[in-house]
């Protein structure tokens, strides 16, 4: 009798192991960890159900979602660390105010959080105000004069008409006090242009609704700050030395 | 069986060296990371206890307090760092570390110095206390004490509330409790008169409106009342804070004509009648450092002293407004100062006709308070402080960097 109830709980457990739609241990999907290593302050399942929605819509394997998140983010860290090497930043570098620009421009900085140079974007909205998305607070504005950069940051102006660069700038704005922070970068060029967001995910949202540009270089499961800095749709205008 | 016996005895003790070979090889490198990145600090002989800042004459020697943080986009993960740095009357400082707090500030009034947090607020002197608040917060405005009310308080550029309105946070108090409040706009500029709080913001989506309103603490609530408004360049900007007297406001601008052009906007307190007063035309250079190294000193480049407006910008020169005669002169400017290119490696603090202002020197390769009377633009005293190039050396060992974002003095030398 215990034999036959020790059996039926096994069953039970082995079942509940490998039905994703039940299960909500992480442990079964492949990456979840490594996402979440590199992508601190999200959680194994808030990845797993970004996974899973993207996959609902595109009709694929969660794990083949996972997969892809994880190899993009796995390059990007790489690329950061790699410009980290080239640049040896000391604390000096940092500091830099950054200038007025045009609006519709968008400015591109190192940052480093946990030792990852995960970069940071944002857009400006006049010429001396700018909108980005950052951590604890989400999307803010604050003039560009109090947004201190490293040296070598950029300001880029995307490759399309002033009156698209600016209701860019006016989508982004338009953002504040409605769109709180977001971890995931990995797979946020699948998720809703409305709602919380990090500082690529807005800029990127601001030109492909605005002025239908997709300003993502290499147009994988997420769009990274890097990603629109390197895109061949922007074009330094200026280097902040 | 005795041979199998001292045979799997040789086996366990070789897997064992096996083992604790591959665990060496594996984990201690990845421990000696985790314990250099996330717990070993260099600094610590720099950092102060708390033990340290509850002693009762703990701000009895302390000349000069400062405050650095790391900025917002680098607190991605809660790793951001902010340090409120007590330096005492031989120049040595010693900093209190904290989270990240970006354009974090202190006030000082009374032998006690306010510091604010992430997520408390904390007096030190008198009497030490710390007060924790509901709310974090992660970009300052402002911190004072003011005099009418008999508390500290601080202004924070918060966000943006579950309505979907912005939120500038306000904690006040003083050692018998804290409170907090909003003021329900983003701040562009602001100010106090000992009396009241002052703000300046502007809605672009209102034809480039800007207002100006007074904020006053009312049966422990945020009351606010609107003074005037007008329109204004959506390209400008306020490099000052409110300044008053008992006739007018001040507030240094540029945009408004051009971003080269540098105006005082004058704002009468009776009839609010304003006026434009052109402090500084810059020669117009999109290609060179001008519109960065135009930008002031330090957070408090305004001050008022006997009649006479004192206005210091990122070039290093200091100007004169007289309110009287409307005339403006360039007084004088910094000795052995370099333009950093709006780095903002300086703060000022003014204290009736001398202004202090700290600030890195590249050349000397060290952190100096310098003394300067604005009567006579003489440079009356330098002096070294030791303790902080240690503090960013472990900043920057965090791949971080931190700006200076306050500094007051708390005693003359």
């Amino acid at each position: 009798m215990k034999k036959w109830i020790l059996c039926g709980l096994s069953s039970l457990v082995v079942w509940g192991m490998h039905s994703p739609s039940y299960a909500a241990s992480p442990e079964i999907y492949p990456y979840v960890k490594e996402i979440v290593a590199m992508q601190p302050g999200s959680s194994q399942e808030e990845v797993i159900a970004d996974a899973r929605q993207v996959a609902e819509i595109e009709q694929i394997d969660v794990e083949e979602v996972l997969k892809q998140m994880q190899q993009e983010l796995a390059a990007d860290v790489k690329k950061g660390e790699e410009e980290m090497k080239r640049k040896l930043h000391s604390g000096s570098d940092g500091r830099r105010p950054l200038p007025t620009s045009e609006k519709g421009n968008v400015f591109y900085t190192d940052a480093y959080s946990s030792g990852v140079n995960h970069g940071h974007v944002g857009v400006y909205y006049t010429n001396k105000n700018i909108v980005e998305s950052t951590s604890g607070v989400g999307v803010r504005e604050i003039e560009a004069k109090s947004v201190k950069v490293y040296k070598g940051a950029v300001i880029q102006s995307v490759k399309t008409s002033e009156g698209k660069r600016r209701a860019a700038a006016d989508w982004a704005k338009s953002r504040v006090g409605k769109d709180g922070y977001s971890y995931n970068f990995a797979n946020n060029r699948r998720t809703s242009h409305y709602g919380n967001k990090n500082c690529s995910k807005l800029v990127w949202s601001s030109f492909i609704l605005q002025a239908d540009l997709d300003v993502d270089k290499d147009k994988g499961s997420g769009v990274y700050p890097r990603d629109i800095r390197d895109s061949s749709l922007t074009v330094t205008v200026k280097t902040i030395q | 069986m005795d041979m199998n016996g001292e045979m799997i005895k040789m086996m366990k003790r070789k897997w064992f060296k096996v083992s604790l070979m591959t665990f060496g090889i594996l984990f201690l490198p990845l421990i000696g990371y985790l314990f250099y990145f996330c717990v070993w600090d260099s600094s610590t002989a720099f950092l102060l206890s708390e033990a340290e800042l509850k002693r009762e004459n703990f701000l009895q020697d302390k000349q000069a307090i400062v405050y650095f943080s790391t900025t917002v986009p680098q607190n991605a993960f809660n790793d951001g760092l902010s340090y409120a740095v007590f330096v005492d009357d031989q120049g040595r400082a010693k900093s209190w570390k904290m989270d990240g707090l970006e354009l974090g500030s202190m006030a000082a009034h009374s032998n006690q110095v306010f510091v604010e947090e992430k997520e408390k607020v904390r007096l030190v002197g008198n009497r030490y206390q710390v007060f924790p608040m509901k709310d974090k917060q992660f970009t300052g405005e402002r911190t004072g004490y003011l005099e009418k009310g008999h508390f500290f308080y601080s202004i924070y550029n918060s966000g943006f509330d579950e309505r979907g309105g912005y939120r500038s946070d306000v904690r006040w108090g003083n050692d018998k409790g804290f409170q907090t409040g909003t003021i329900p706009y983003y701040i562009r500029s602001s100010g106090e008169d000992g009396e009241h709080f002052y703000i300046l913001t502007m809605d672009f989506t209102k034809d480039n409106k800007c207002y100006l309103k007074e904020i006053n603490i009312i049966n422990q609530k945020v009351e606010i009342k609107s003074l005037t408004e007008w329109r204004q360049s959506e390209n400008s900007a306020f490099l000052s804070s409110i300044l008053a007297d008992e006739h007018y406001f001040y507030v240094v601008l540029y945009g408004e004509e051009s971003d080269f052009h540098v105006q005082l906007l004058q704002i009468n307190k009776q009839n609010y009648q304003m006026e434009r007063y052109t402090l500084v035309k810059y020669p117009p250079n999109e290609n060179d450092d001008t519109l960065t190294n135009l930008l002031p000193l330090g957070r408090e480049s305004l001050h008022l002293y006997n009649r006479e407006l004192y206005y210091v910008d990122g070039f290093g020169d200091i100007y004169t407004f007289n309110p009287l005669s409307k005339k403006v002169q360039k007084k004088f400017s910094l000795l052995d100062y370099k333009p950093t290119g709006g780095s903002n490696d300086e703060q000022l603090y003014f204290h009736n006709q001398y202004m202090y202002i700290f600030r890195f020197n590249p050349s000397t390769g060290q952190y100096v308070i310098e003394k300067y009377n604005l009567l006579n633009g003489k440079r009356e005293a330098v002096r070294e402080v030791t303790g902080i190039k240690e503090i960013m050396a472990e900043v920057s060992r965090r791949k971080k960097f931190a700006p200076v974002y306050d500094f007051k003095m708390l005693k003359d030398f």
